[in-house]
């Protein structure tokens, strides 16, 4: 029952269970609890907003960009390579390689310039199966028609990207001019023009994508793009890309022509994928810096209490409390405190995460009100109205911020907090332990 | 097993101060059998709380022996002393030093909680003990809702709670009216008789006193037996 005795002792600390009295340590600890809590709410927004954002650009690249595991022939041993038929029948036979592949798209990918009424762009031109659309159009796909017709674009059409659309000027109907490099057997460089009528213009939701892409028809259009200056490869599609891919890999290793080698979707997009996580991490190093500081309070105001408390410590220890029962009181008193703070953080972190669209909006609109207000006041005639503030501009972001909830990224959050809140209470705990209960009783 | 409950081997005690150092208690020496109750009397600032912190565990002498049962006290760890305070000793001071934040019936349960004593067991003990002093109908209420009498008497239903072999009562009645010094009076002897406690109390109240087995008076910071 020892144990007992330091739990009621901590809760007694907090105030619970006794009767009502704000003293000043008592205060304190709430306001570490409170501090707790507040610390808490951009830890866990920026934790799942950062988790939602990460899966949603990974998620559009790897079901848009490079396949769950891309087949290709880098060595250019293979004449497959470079022969749309030949690729286009190694597509078609990839299935039966491996139980584990659902689908697969063979592209020719190539650099080129996209022109329209309004100017020209560079842009990235994808020659396509229909395997792609299907699969990008469809209800789990992250293709989203803006405009025109739906489905794999036809010989002499091309789909393009929303924001390249903007820019060039093109709606659905127009001719697009596509200029591309081909060079011929003695080395020479020379453009070609290609014209083709927009069928339709997507959006993948990631703008930087969207800025880039021209999709044509695989069977027929292959040809605007050079072999030689474009890579020509097979996107293979599987009903689990973020488990393990290695056995498929393995499998298709297997059976691939010579010169063929298969990539997955981790190891073609590494440094990307390495630039987010590092982003993540050093944004949860600042807001831990944030929960450090929080804890901080949590030990003041521990110290606080052991200097308010020292008669209570001493009558203990004078009917028999050891000093351990004592220190033990302490770091559970700052156990609970960063409990109250994680039972008032966690719920409001995740309400503001899951709000998180809705709160930049909200901002945005104060913002730019304010700003327009300022304007309105002091604005001569001749000076132009501010520009629209935007808190994340969407030509590098998700147009709508994802949002993921990770259960056991939020356990360990609040296990960690747990332990900080812990760990901090140990200096006040052994402080409080060492107290000599003459000292106080004498000054009593 | 020994019937002797504690005994004190020329125990000493100083206090430096500016002037000169203050020698307080200067081979004190007592042997206490088991159900036997003393009293101490002596001047103001004699040394007598000091005395009773030595033997309490609350203060330390600069020489001497104090043995209380197994327990060597002059020679104990923090550990130890807390299972001598815990399972051996009863205290009460002048001043009730009930945990404003614990009701009455907590409060008496703390130290039977502290000796490893199951809370059913903790429980039954505290509520019988607060029925004893007459508190049974306040058993809920916090030291703040008590009268100063009460409060007394619910530190001497703590300080009882572990059966103690031993109790050490400081001037106990020295803040109460003489209703409540009288009820704490029957309550610490009665308790004493009960349980066949050994009870050392230092007082100035000569009536108090005159209840004890034996009458000692602390004089050039020795125990003399009157």
């Amino acid at each position: 029952m020892r144990m007992g005795v330091s739990v009621l002792f901590a809760l007694r600390l907090m105030g619970i269970g006794s009767r009502l009295s704000l003293s000043n340590a008592r205060k304190s600890l709430i306001g570490a609890v409170a501090g707790i809590g507040i610390s808490l709410v951009p830890l866990i927004a920026v934790l799942v907003v950062a988790d939602g954002m990460i899966e949603g650009i990974s998620g559009r690249i790897i079901e848009l960009s490079s396949g769950h595991l891309r087949v290709a022939d880098y060595s250019g041993l293979s004449d497959a390579s470079g022969d749309a038929g030949a690729l286009e029948s190694l597509r078609a036979e990839l299935p039966r390689y491996s139980a584990s592949i659902a689908d697969a798209a063979a592209e020719r990918q190539g650099l080129g310039i996209a022109i329209g009424p309004k100017g020209r762009s560079g842009s990235t031109i994808r020659a396509v199966s229909d395997a792609f659309f299907s699969r990008s159009f469809g209800s789990d796909g992250f293709l989203r028609m803006v405009a025109g017709t739906g489905g794999a674009p036809e010989q002499g059409e091309a789909v393009i990207g929303e924001k390249l659309a903007e820019t060039v000027g093109l709606a659905p109907g127009d001719r697009i001019r596509l200029l591309t490099i081909h060079r011929s057997p003695s080395g020479k460089e020379t453009p070609k023009f290609a014209s083709r009528t927009v069928r339709s213009v997507v959006s993948s939701g990631y703008q930087e994508l969207d800025a880039l892409w021209v999709f044509v028809p695989f069977a027929s259009d292959s040809s605007i793009l050079d072999p030689d200056t474009a890579h020509s490869f097979i996107s293979v599609y599987t009903d689990d890309p973020y488990g393990d891919l290695s056995g498929v890999r393995d499998e298709l290793l297997g059976s691939l022509p010579d010169g063929f080698d298969c990539y997955t979707w981790k190891e073609l997009n590494r440094s990307q994928l390495q630039s987010f996580n590092t982003t993540r991490i050093l944004l949860l190093f600042i807001m831990f810096l944030i929960l450090c500081i929080a804890s901080v309070n949590v030990s003041s105001a521990l110290v606080m209490t052991v200097m308010e408390r020292r008669k209570e410590i001493a009558i203990l220890k004078s009917i028999g409390a050891h000093p351990s029962d004592i220190a033990f009181a302490f770091v559970l008193a700052g156990f609970f405190t960063g409990l109250g703070g994680v039972v008032a953080g966690l719920p409001l972190g995740i309400l503001c995460a899951l709000n998180i669209n809705e709160i930049f909006s909200f901002l945005e609109q104060v913002l730019n009100g304010i700003s327009g207000f300022a304007y309105a006041l002091g604005s001569s005639s001749s000076s132009a109205p501010p520009a629209a503030v935007k808190l994340l501009d969407p030509a590098y972001y998700i147009q709508g911020i994802p949002v993921r909830l990770d259960a056991a990224e939020l356990y360990l959050v609040a296990a960690g907090t747990l332990l900080l809140s812990s760990l901090v209470s140990i200096f006040p705990a052994l402080r409080a332990g060492s107290e000599k209960p003459l000292d106080t009783l004498r000054k009593v | 097993m020994s019937d002797i409950v504690l005994e004190l081997q020329d125990v000493s005690k100083t206090y430096p101060s500016e002037a000169e150092v203050l020698r307080i208690l200067n081979g004190a020496s007592l042997a206490l059998s088991r159900g036997e109750k003393i009293a101490i009397t002596g001047e103001s600032g004699c040394g007598k709380s000091t005395l009773l912190n030595i033997i309490g565990g609350l203060d330390t002498p600069d020489a001497g022996t104090i043995q209380a049962g197994s327990f060597s006290v002059h020679a104990l760890s923090e550990r130890d002393l807390a299972r001598y305070r815990s399972s051996y000793l009863g205290l009460v001071f002048q001043f009730h030093y009930l945990l404003k934040d614990f009701s009455a019936l907590e409060n008496v349960m703390l130290p039977a909680f502290m000796a490893g004593v199951s809370r059913k067991e903790a429980l039954e003990r505290a509520k019988e003990l607060l029925a004893d002093v007459g508190l049974e109908h306040r058993l809920h209420h916090f030291p703040s809702q008590l009268s100063g009498g009460e409060r007394q008497r619910a530190a001497v239903a703590r300080a009882l709670v572990n059966r103690p072999a031993l109790m050490l009562a400081d001037e106990p009645t020295g803040n109460l009216d003489p209703a409540n010094a009288l009820m704490i009076q029957d309550v610490l002897f009665s308790a004493a008789d009960r349980h066949n406690a050994s009870l050392i109390i230092v007082t100035h109240d000569p009536a108090m006193a005159s209840r004890a087995d034996h009458l000692y008076r602390l004089q050039e910071g020795r125990l003399v037996r009157s």
